[in-house]
């Protein structure tokens, strides 16, 4: 035991010293509960992890480590509670100024530093929650959803979490009155065509389990990758046996295009190359679990059923 | 070898001498592996995810042979499948297995290190790096048309052994110790720039990662064409060359007393399987275990001498890889299982069989 002690010693008073700058900083700036949060305090929700996580009052300084949860909480309003955001979040605009952090391997002093209350996080690599929980900073992870009914469910939580239910509610009804216009266009439609959605050159796609798959589902479209894992990667044999009618490039980023597409060897017959029904779409709006998944739906609409939009 | 410490030299150097003595590629064996080998090609081209049916598989492949026109009325996406797909894969698997047996061979030969593989002094980091450094910037490298990616691979393997041996040369020499501690530190420096440009580049997380764990399913004629002519004559130089890596297993001064120049002799061998690996890397990404395990198998079932030793790893490897990606293939269709994982999964329990059953010790 005695060789611990110096670094027990050290490892204390570093919290101590962190507790005091927390404690110190939440005093001069912004007191909880003063603006403009509505009814239902305390509110607790359940995490990924199953952690009850109770707030007394609106979190003031979030972090949010997933571009896909930053976008939903400026889409219901709670977007300038925001104080640091993953690196690779770019939208919405004023989302973008906010400063970085990394969700992939998040640097716990930088998160600490930004003096959040709540910090949001999609996957959790180290154990980050148990060492924000030290710092007495709450967390949520918020594991991406299986469904795009999922990513409401997300989107009403924080609703919730951050005073802005009703915000959240509404915003639900309206994505889900768009993605049901959509949907009335299908009118009879039983079975949709085959769809391959490339998500990387090396062939992975969406598979079920992943939201992009159910938004074809919804969509009626037979995703031709059946197998589940996400990400999964399909044989190219097999894809070129399942011959899909159209497919979708969201891996533009990688270089791809539709004319290098259909250059592959083997690639000749399958439909959607003899058909031109090769189609490049935003690979951030199709794999960001946000409102703009009804963009990305509204679009597939118009891409699967053209003679019907 | 790697039981060399415990033998005394005179023993071993006697040991080596007689199978100096004795031709060891012996026929039967030969015909052993060419038969297995055309075995897994077989069953390698008869067998996909698409379920073509074999009698038309055989037509498919008969109808590109020059002169034979066959009237049949298949889907389009069926000769696509055998002709462009599965063929050049199970043709790349082939190869990339012979390769990497071939090098893990003359490496384990030349540094007379039984942990000794292919990827030793750099050849998979230095690919790695290269790899990772055109899937992060900005060109447009992607599969379709002409890639850009085994070439970064191909020039990044090359780079990493150059800078090994450049560190490791003290005047005209080249120390056989400093050259691994080099190549060890090399492949370490390479591997942490690559996961600093995967860390830095999240959004290509993906692509690096399923490059680095490497596979077949990308192949095609294109890329088996471009590997070809850095494989082949490297082939031929460790062929022809490859008995004297008997001769290296004797001491510097007694394989010198044979009348060996111990130096050269080691770097050409060494270039030689180091350029065939970088070609073989650059065309299939990081495929581990084959270079180490199918050498020692060879070993254990039909002794070291490198006469046959090469050989018969080039067929049992080339055999393996075919093999294994086919279940890559089967194993979870329509997905992909990393053939790495196959390799390791079926090829570790063999290996350890053998390992327990032998009581020679050969290495």
């Amino acid at each position: 035991m005695g060789r611990w002690r110096v670094p027990l010693v050290l490892a204390a008073i570093l919290a101590a010293l962190m507790l005091m700058v927390a404690c110190n900083d939440n005093g001069s700036e912004k007191q909880p509960a003063a603006t403009q949060t509505t009814s239902g305090y305390p509110v607790s929700v359940t995490d990924a992890k199953g952690n009850r996580v109770t707030f007394d009052s609106a979190p003031q300084r979030i972090v949010v480590l997933s571009p896909g949860h930053v976008e939903t909480l400026f889409a219901i309003g709670a977007g300038s509670s925001i104080v640091g955001v993953d690196q690779n979040t770019d939208y919405p605009p004023e989302a973008a100024r906010l400063p970085k952090l990394s969700g992939f391997q998040p640097n716990l002093e930088a998160i600490a530093a930004s003096r959040p209350d709540l910090v949001i996080m999609f996957y959790d690599p180290g154990d980050l929650q148990t060492s924000l929980s030290r710092l007495n900073i709450k967390s949520l992870l918020l594991a991406t959803p299986k469904t795009v009914a999922g990513i409401f469910d997300q989107m009403e939580q924080l609703g919730q979490v951050t005073g802005h239910s009703r915000e959240a509610t509404d915003l639900r009804k309206r994505l889900e009155a768009r993605i049901q216009a959509v949907t009335a266009k299908l009118g009879t439609v039983q079975q949709g065509p085959r769809v391959y959605h490339e998500l990387d050159p090396g062939l992975f796609t969406a598979c079920p389990g992943d939201f992009i798959n159910d938004a074809y589902t919804i969509l009626k479209a037979q995703n031709i990758a059946k197998s589940a894992g996400v990400p999964c990667q399909l044989s190219q044999e097999a894809l070129i046996a399942a011959n899909p009618q159209v497919i979708v490039l969201a891996d533009e980023p990688a270089g791809v295009t539709v004319a290098s597409v259909k250059a592959r060897a083997g690639w000749a017959s399958i439909a959607a190359v003899q058909n031109n029904a090769v189609y490049v779409v935003d690979a951030d709006v199709f794999s960001r679990p946000g409102p703009r998944i009804v963009d990305a739906i509204e679009q597939l609409g118009k891409l699967l059923y053209p003679e019907k939009f | 070898m790697g039981q060399a410490g415990l033998v005394a030299p005179e023993a071993e150097a006697a040991q080596i001498r007689l199978y100096l003595a004795q031709r060891r590629l012996t026929w039967p064996r030969l015909s052993l592996g060419l038969l297995a080998l055309a075995a897994a090609l077989v069953l390698g081209l008869a067998v996909g995810p698409a379920n073509i049916p074999l009698s038309d598989t055989v037509r498919i492949l008969l109808s590109h042979l020059p002169g034979v026109h066959l009237s049949d009325s298949m889907p389009a996406a069926w000769d696509d499948i055998i002709w462009q797909v599965r063929l050049p894969r199970v043709l790349t698997a082939g190869l990339v297995g012979a390769t990497l047996a071939m090098s893990g061979v003359t490496y384990q030969g030349v540094f007379r290190n039984p942990l000794a593989e292919p990827y030793l002094i750099g050849v998979a980091a230095g690919a790695a790096l290269g790899a990772t450094i055109v899937i992060v910037s900005p060109l447009h490298y992607a599969f379709g048309g002409f890639s850009i990616l085994p070439l970064a691979a191909f020039a990044g393997g090359l780079s990493a052994v150059a800078v090994t041996y450049a560190i490791a040369r003290v005047g005209s020499s080249v120390p056989m110790v400093t050259l691994v501690l080099a190549g060890v530190a090399v492949s370490s420096l390479a591997t942490s720039l690559t996961s600093l440009l995967m860390i830095l580049e999240t959004n290509r997380i993906l692509t690096i990662l399923s490059w680095t764990l490497g596979g077949f399913n990308l192949s095609s004629w294109d890329r088996l064409l471009w590997a070809l002519p850095y494989i082949l004559p490297a082939m031929a130089v460790i062929l022809v060359f490859g008995r004297s890596l008997n001769v290296l297993q004797l001491d510097e001064d007694q394989a010198q007393q044979v009348g060996l120049e111990v130096e050269r002799t080691r770097l050409l061998l060494l270039a030689a399987s180091s350029l065939a690996a970088a070609a073989a890397v650059s065309i299939s990404g990081i495929i581990g275990f084959v270079g180490l395990v199918v050498p020692h198998v060879t070993r254990m079932l039909w002794g070291p001498d490198h006469r046959q030793l090469l050989p018969m790893s080039m067929l049992l490897g080339a055999t393996f890889l075919i093999l294994a990606d086919l279940l890559a293939r089967e194993l979870n269709q329509p997905s992909e299982v990393p053939v790495g994982i196959i390799t390791a999964f079926c090829g570790a329990p063999f290996f350890l069989y053998l390992l327990r059953r032998s009581h020679r010790g050969v290495f």
